[in-house]
């Protein structure tokens, strides 16, 4: 069976060995986000209008190349052994890293010491919420903006300028100033216009301004990341608010923070170690436990690390990643199957050779 | 701010100019201070601080007494060397000097403060190298002042009395002063006597305070706060209200010194030195450690990688001639051997001072790589079977060995080799697993790369002879062998790594520069073997591939941290740009020619044995 052949790694490497260092090198210039959406990411590469196989595409070959030589072409002898089992290894890691990249959704939560709070935020995308009165009424996601306007909803939303990360400018000095218009909320004093996206994107201030009609306050809005005041208006004689920000979602449980430690080494402002001393409220049980470097937390399929800090004048924030990855186990499988096979045929060769 | 600081230290009691060498300096030297997070001996604070000024150090626990006990001596100590005569110029000192006093650049650092305010508001990264140097020796001289100025609390007045002692009186003595400037205006000729000591007095207390904010570089004084245990300075004393029965006690022992110190009275100085070390240990443990203080004094001064170096250097003279005559096999495993064990000790003394595993900075990834090639070389070499030893692997892993210790103090950030690591490296366990491993991982890389190197010589080379051919015929064995060995530790050590970002960051592999660089040594040698394997990579392809090696280790190894992206941003260094890019084409160049010399003279020897 030719997939099972160890050419095919032969020829499989070196592309992968050139989208390998054109991927890091390039991180330099358009940062490791935008670096592993083009190269490690994407199944093509396109060069022009030609389309070259991209890493998911090449792993994916060597996955089956290693699957179909280890079920039809190993020879099962102890002579064998430690690459057969090495091969192992190396399978389990590729199934665990297509496992982690089909499952895995990576959050984060920032909690001030003494509150607590259930939700958790996406890193990169957005979306606007829209509540009525108190509850939430609709959440309308960033990248589907262009859909806005056919959404049912009691108003509607005309998008009239987007930008994935906004300078914010004098709404009298900006250039589609037109003292004819309605401007509302914000929009009175701000404008915003385009700029070069940041090279990570959770850095980017994303924003956009729209029109508001069938409300009681129809006219010119504009929405950005974190904007400090919701857009409060009327329709149908409702009350409705808007406020744009990273996407959220609902933990399974409630997380307090009761204290962020940041320890220095003595006599300097270096830190040795952060730690966070949280609660985990899970229905009726309530139960302490640290978050610190090295040491994370894992409860209910979900992982919690200690990513960040801000400490200021209000008080000390701790900043969480928080993870949700089915295919975990795999490299700590993989890992060891590895490291025996692979010293097994160390083992094996340099006995066989030295007699 | 040096004609503020030059006053302060008119207003301290200048004694008569006393060398200090009647002085026993060896419990003064032992003294521990915190610097930089951890506790070192005073000498090698010394020898640091000097270095930074001077360039390097000499007689530095002796220039360290005067600098803290005389100091208007101190200043016509010619301590900063400034090389470059664009900054001399800028400073306006001579240009055939290049070591310069406190006092002859004055004039000029007081010129170019604007210049240096305006440099601090742009991106460091964008100046020029004449600008960043008139920044640095604005640095340094903040840094000597400060030194300079660490005991004028307890440094006698013109009255005999010192500014601690004066302090309870010091609200009082400044309301005084008030009242007379109030009074009779700020013109000192028409004060009376007794208004002319108030404001004498009143003077040298608000400058000395003055002069002693912010001063806390020199952290000798331990003191216990509830369950931690802090260092302070002694100006922190005062400045941060950190003051008890305990550090007055320090301060009255540091002030006995000081005076044993400007009396050349030997006895009073090792008396006070003794009993201070003795407190000091007692209220600094467990951080202040005798035997560690010793052993850092101890690697400090015999510089235990200058004789690790000359060791190997002779033991690969010795090998050479072993190679030409088969001669003097035992003299060269004995000084290799004495080379290891020395290198080993040192990094065992490394571990024992930092109390953590070895390798945790770029400049200990190196001299560890170093002695795991001197190591792995010795080891494949003893462990072949006598008649087919092969003294090309010592030679070779004995001179990677060599080379490496040699670059490693280009690896370094400051000029201290025990550096502290970052929170996400303060981890003992994955130090001492996935960063041993890919380390030595590194090491078999380069161990093999070298002697893919000695190989395609040898080739090339060509000689007829039977021995010779069996010398390189041998290598490829060895080659193969130490190539397993390189792919079980750098893939091991690779996905060791994918676990350790698993614990610290919530993912197993992100992508990361240092990451990929790993990755990239790992690929290289799976596609060498499997190459190989299916007959695709001929034998001399084989070789060349592995000898290549060298190339990915340092692209993988320093190259990665040069992009400055991603988490580990622990490892960014700047400045060896130029040296790794040359690395790399030099050894591009040595590669091709020795393939290109190996296929023209077998081809010739071929085409020569059909006609």
């Amino acid at each position: 069976m030719r997939l099972a052949e160890a050419d095919m790694v032969f020829w499989i490497m070196p592309p992968l060995i050139i989208l390998l260092i054109i991927g890091t090198v390039t991180q330099r210039w358009i940062g490791l986000y935008e670096a592993q959406k083009i190269f490690f990411s994407s199944p093509f590469i396109w060069v022009g209008h030609i389309p070259l196989p991209g890493r998911p595409i090449l792993l994916g070959i060597i996955t089956l190349n290693l699957t179909t030589k280890f079920l039809f072409k190993s020879e099962w002898s102890f002579k064998k052994s430690g690459m057969i089992i090495s091969h192992l290894g190396a399978l389990i890691l590729l199934i665990g890293g297509l496992v982690t990249a089909l499952s895995a959704e990576e959050r984060y939560l920032v909690l001030p010491e003494g509150a607590q709070t259930p939700y958790i935020y996406h890193y990169t995308e957005r979306e606007m919420m829209i509540f009525e009165g108190d509850k939430p009424f609709a959440r309308l996601p960033y990248n589907e903006i262009n859909e806005w306007n056919a959404a049912e909803l009691p108003f509607t939303i005309n998008i009239l300028s987007k930008c994935e990360n906004c300078a914010i400018s004098k709404r009298e000095e900006s250039k589609a100033y037109d003292p004819k218009r309605e401007y509302h909320a914000m929009a009175q004093f701000m404008a915003l216009s385009p700029k070069k996206p940041e090279k990570e994107p959770e850095a980017n201030l994303t924003g956009f301004e729209f029109e508001l009609s069938g409300t009681d306050t129809d006219g010119h809005y504009i929405a950005f990341d974190g904007m400090p005041k919701s857009i409060e208006f009327e329709a149908n004689g409702k009350q409705f608010a808007m406020i744009f920000g990273k996407s959220q979602e609902s933990l399974p449980f409630n997380v307090r923070l009761i204290d962020f430690v940041k320890d220095d080494y003595t006599g300097t402002s270096m830190a040795k170690n952060y730690y966070s001393d949280i609660e985990i409220m899970d229905g009726e049980s309530t139960w302490p436990a640290r978050i610190e470097m090295n040491k994370p937390l894992r409860f209910k399929g979900y992982t919690l690390f200690q990513s960040s800090f801000d400490q200021s004048e209000l008080g000390e924030v701790s900043i969480f990643s928080v993870v949700k990855n089915n295919g975990w186990l795999f490299p700590y499988l993989g890992t060891a199957v590895l490291a025996f096979g692979l010293l097994l045929h160390v083992l094996i060769v340099c006995v066989r050779r030295t007699k | 701010m040096i004609r503020f600081f030059l006053l302060i230290l008119i207003c301290l009691f200048t004694p008569p100019s006393f060398a200090s060498e009647t002085l026993d300096m060896s419990t003064f030297k032992k003294l521990p201070v915190l610097d930089n997070g951890r506790v070192k001996p005073l000498s090698v604070f010394a020898k640091q601080r000097m270095e930074d000024f001077y360039g390097k150090s000499k007689h530095a626990d002796r220039w360290i007494a005067e600098t803290l006990f005389n100091p208007s001596n101190a200043l016509e100590t010619k301590i900063f060397e400034i090389k470059s005569d664009i900054l001399k110029g800028k400073l306006g000192v001579p240009l055939d000097q290049d070591h310069f006093n406190i006092i002859e650049l004055e004039s000029g650092l007081n010129a170019t403060k604007e210049d240096v305010a305006r440099l601090f508001q742009k991106d460091q990264d964008s100046l020029l190298k004449a600008e960043k140097s008139l920044l640095e020796i604005h640095e340094k001289v903040i840094t000597y002042t400060e030194l300079l100025r660490t005991f004028s609390l307890i440094l006698p007045l013109q009255d005999g009395t010192n500014f601690y002692q004066k302090l309870p009186e010091e609200q009082h003595i400044i309301r005084d002063l008030k009242k007379i400037v109030a009074q009779k205006g700020e013109d000192f000729q028409n004060y009376n006597e007794n208004e002319q000591n108030i404001a004498r007095i009143g003077f040298e207390i608000q400058t000395i305070r003055q002069g002693g904010a912010n001063n806390n570089d020199f952290k000798i004084i331990p003191r216990k706060n509830s369950q931690e245990l802090d260092w302070i300075a002694p100006w922190q004393i005062i400045n941060e209200g950190k003051g008890s029965p305990a550090t007055s006690e320090f301060l009255k022992l540091w002030q006995n010194a000081s005076t044993a110190y400007r009396n050349q009275d030997n006895e009073k100085w090792q008396e006070t030195t003794n009993i201070l070390l003795q407190k000091t240990l007692e209220e600094g443990a467990p951080k202040a450690n005798l035997a560690r203080l010793k052993i850092e004094q101890i690697y400090q001064i015999i510089k235990p990688y200058n004789i690790t170096m000359i060791l190997y250097a002779v033991s690969i003279g010795f090998f050479l001639i072993t190679f030409r005559t088969g001669r003097f096999t035992l003299a060269a495993i004995i000084t290799a051997i004495s080379g290891l064990i020395l290198h080993t000790f040192a990094i065992l003394a490394r571990i024992y001072i930092l109390d953590r595993p070895p390798v945790g900075t770029l400049y200990e990834s190196v001299i560890f790589v170093s002695l795991i090639c001197a190591a792995f070389s010795l080891l494949f070499y003893k462990t072949q079977k006598m008649e087919k030893r092969n003294t090309i692997i010592p030679i070779t892993g004995q001179s990677a060995a060599l080379i490496l210790l040699a670059i490693a103090p280009s690896a370094l950030q400051g000029n201290d080799s025990l550096e502290l690591l970052v929170a996400v490296l303060n981890t003992n366990f994955w130090l001492g697993t996935h960063v041993i491993v890919i380390t030595m991982g590194y090491a078999a890389c380069i161990l093999c790369a070298c002697l893919s190197h000695a190989y395609m010589i040898l080739r090339a080379q060509n000689t007829s002879s039977n021995a010779a051919q069996k010398s390189y015929t041998n290598l490829f064995e060895i080659i193969h062998k130490t190539s397993l060995v390189a792919l079980l530790l750098t893939a091991v050590g690779t996905v060791l790594g994918g676990i350790w970002a698993d614990q610290s960051w919530g993912r197993f592999w992100g992508w990361d520069p240092k990451e990929n660089g790993a990755l990239l040594i790992v690929l290289w040698l799976i596609w060498l073997q499997h190459g190989r394997l299916s007959g695709h990579i001929r034998p001399l392809a084989y070789i060349a591939g592995m000898a290549a090696l060298n190339i990915i280790t340092a692209l993988a190894w320093f190259g990665v941290n040069l992009l400055g992206v991603g988490l580990h941003s622990y490892g960014f260094t700047s400045g060896i740009a130029s040296g790794l890019a040359f690395f790399c084409i030099v050894e591009t160049l040595i590669i091709l020619s020795l393939w290109v010399v190996i296929r023209k003279k077998e081809n010739v020897k071929i085409k020569g044995a059909k006609a």
